[in-house]
C-alpha cells in the first residue's frame, strides 16, 4: 500500500463501526405485512430494514426480498416469511476496516450492529456510513493539524514585538546517561512546530545532542538554553564542572579525556566538539578549569534583512 | 527496497512498527558502533546496522535522521528503547546475525553505503 494511504488505514483502524453507524434505526416487526415494508420502504427511501421483535434482532428485510414478493403475486403475507433470518451482523466496538471486510466478503449493503454485552440492535451501518464516518474523521484530524501547524509555525508572524527572544531551558544531570539526549530531542520536535527548515533543526538537534553529551560524560550538572529570535537560534551550554585546561587541543579531532565507559556507550571519540563547530555558523568556548565550561552554539536561519 | 523487505532479508524481529513506518523506501546504510562518527559525518544513511544496544542508538538515529537503527548479533533492545523508537518513530529491529554477514545480505540485495568523511 502506498505510504500517503497510512493515515486513512489507522483511521480505520481507530474509527470503531459505533462512531460511523446510523443510530437511528427504523426496524419493522416480524409480523407486520410486506404491504406495511413496501409502505415504510419507500416513505424513508430505504433498501433495507432489520426486523426487530420484542428487543431482539430477529432477521433483515431488503429490497430484494421486496421484489421476490412482488414477482410471486403480491399475496398478503408477513415479514417472516420473506426476511433472512439470523442475518450477519457487525459489533459496536469493532473496528471500522472489519466492517469493510465484511462487506467485501459477504456483498451485502448494510449490516445491523449489535451491543456485545446486551445483544441488542444498536444502529446499522452501510458502506456509505463508512465513507462519511471516515471523511468526516479526516476532515477533523486535517483541521486540527492545521491549527497546530498554523499556531507554531507563524509564531513569529503572530507575535510582535520590536524584539523577540523565546528561550527554553533544559536541566541536564552529569553522568545521567538514560536522560541524556533529552533536551536535544525535545528541542528537535520544538523546532519543529515553530516551523523552521529541516537542515537548520538538523544541524540544532546534532551540535545541541554532542554538546548535551558532553555535559553528561564530564560535568556534574548544566544548564542548555535555547533562544529563538526569529533570525537565529543560539544555543548556551552551561556547566558545572573540570572545565577544559587546552580549549585548542580539546577542538582537535580525535582528541578525548573520555573515560572507557563513554567509549563503550559509542561516545568519547573526540569528534563532539569539531562536530559542533561544523554543525554551527558560530561557536565559542569559555572554561576556567575546577569551576565548569560555558559553550555558545548559533545557527543562523534566516539573514538578518 | 522497502524498510519491510529490509527487516526480512535480515529475518529481523520488529520492535517498533507502526505499519506505516515499514513502507519507507530505503537505498542507503551506514554500520558503525560509534554514535560519535555517525553524528559527525555528512552522509545521511537510511538504516543504520551497530552492535550498540542502549538508547544513544536511538537518539542518535532520531538527531542525525536515521530511519531505522538494526541491532545485530541478537541484542534484545531494552523497554527504553523500544518506547524511545516508538516515540521518535524510527523503526527498531534486531537480527541475529553478526554485523559483517548483515551488510552483506543487504548489500547483495541492492543496499548500498553512505559516504564516509570519517
Amino acid at each position: 500500500m502506498e505510504t500517503k494511504f497510512d493515515k486513512t488505514l489507522e483511521i480505520l483502524f481507530e474509527l470503531k463501526v459505533g462512531d460511523a453507524m446510523k443510530k437511528e434505526v427504523i426496524t419493522i416487526r416480524p409480523d407486520d405485512t410486506m404491504e406495511t415494508l413496501n409502505d415504510s420502504m419507500s416513505r424513508h427511501r430505504l433498501s433495507g430494514m432489520p426486523v426487530v421483535e420484542g428487543d431482539s434482532l430477529v432477521g433483515i428485510v431488503s429490497i430484494s426480498d421486496l421484489i421476490a414478493w412482488f414477482s410471486k403475486g403480491g399475496k398478503p403475507s408477513s415479514v417472516r416469511e420473506w426476511m433472512v433470518k439470523n442475518p450477519q451482523c457487525l459489533y459496536e466496538d469493532q473496528p471500522l476496516i472489519h466492517a469493510i471486510k465484511r462487506f467485501d466478503q459477504h456483498g451485502y449493503g448494510r449490516f445491523p450492529v449489535l451491543d456485545r454485552e446486551s445483544g441488542k440492535l444498536v444502529g446499522i451501518i452501510t458502506k456509505g456510513d463508512i465513507i462519511l464516518g471516515t471523511l468526516r474523521r479526516m476532515e477533523q484530524a486535517y483541521s486540527e493539524e492545521e491549527i497546530r501547524q498554523y499556531r507554531a509555525s507563524h509564531f513569529f508572524e503572530d507575535v510582535t514585538a520590536d524584539h523577540i527572544h523565546l528561550s527554553l531551558s533544559f536541566m541536564v544531570k552529569g553522568k545521567d546517561f538514560d536522560q541524556a539526549g533529552h533536551a536535544s530531542t525535545t528541542m528537535k520536535k520544538n523546532l519543529k512546530r515553530l516551523g523552521l527548515p529541516p537542515d537548520i533543526i538538523r544541524r540544532a538537534s546534532i551540535a545541541s545532542y554532542e554538546a548535551e553529551m558532553n555535559v553528561v560524560i564530564y560535568a556534574e550538572s548544566g544548564v542548555m538554553t535555547f533562544v529563538i529570535d526569529g533570525n537565529r537560534i543560539r544555543i548556551t551550554v552551561e556547566d558545572r564542572g573540570p572545565g577544559i585546561p587546552d580549549i585548542d587541543l580539546a577542538m582537535q579531532e580525535g582528541y578525548s579525556t573520555a573515560e572507557p565507559w563513554v567509549r563503550e556507550l559509542g561516545f568519547g571519540a573526540g569528534m563532539g566538539l569539531p562536530n559542533i563547530k561544523k554543525c554551527a555558523d558560530a561557536m565559542d568556548i569559555q572554561s576556567s578549569v575546577g569551576v565548569g565550561t560555558t559553550l555558545k552554539i548559533e545557527i543562523i536561519y534566516r539573514s538578518e534583512t | 527496497m522497502k524498510l519491510r523487505d529490509v527487516v526480512a532479508i535480515l529475518e529481523g524481529d520488529c520492535f517498533c512498527c507502526e505499519p506505516h513506518l515499514l513502507e519507507a523506501e530505503v537505498t542507503r546504510a551506514r554500520a558503525s558502533d560509534l554514535m560519535s562518527e555517525i553524528l559527525a559525518a555528512d552522509a545521511l544513511p537510511d538504516i543504520l546496522l551497530t552492535g550498540l544496544c542502549n538508547t544513544h542508538v536511538i537518539r542518535t538515529a532520531s538527531v542525525f535522521g536515521i530511519k531505522a537503527v538494526i541491532i545485530v548479533r541478537g541484542k534484545a533492545p531494552t523497554k527504553g528503547m523500544i518506547d524511545m523508537a516508538n516515540e521518535e518513530e524510527i523503526v527498531l529491529a534486531s537480527t541475529k546475525e553478526g554485523l559483517f554477514t548483515s551488510c552483506g545480505k543487504l548489500y547483495a540485495a541492492g543496499i548500498r553505503g553512505v559516504k564516509e568523511n570519517i
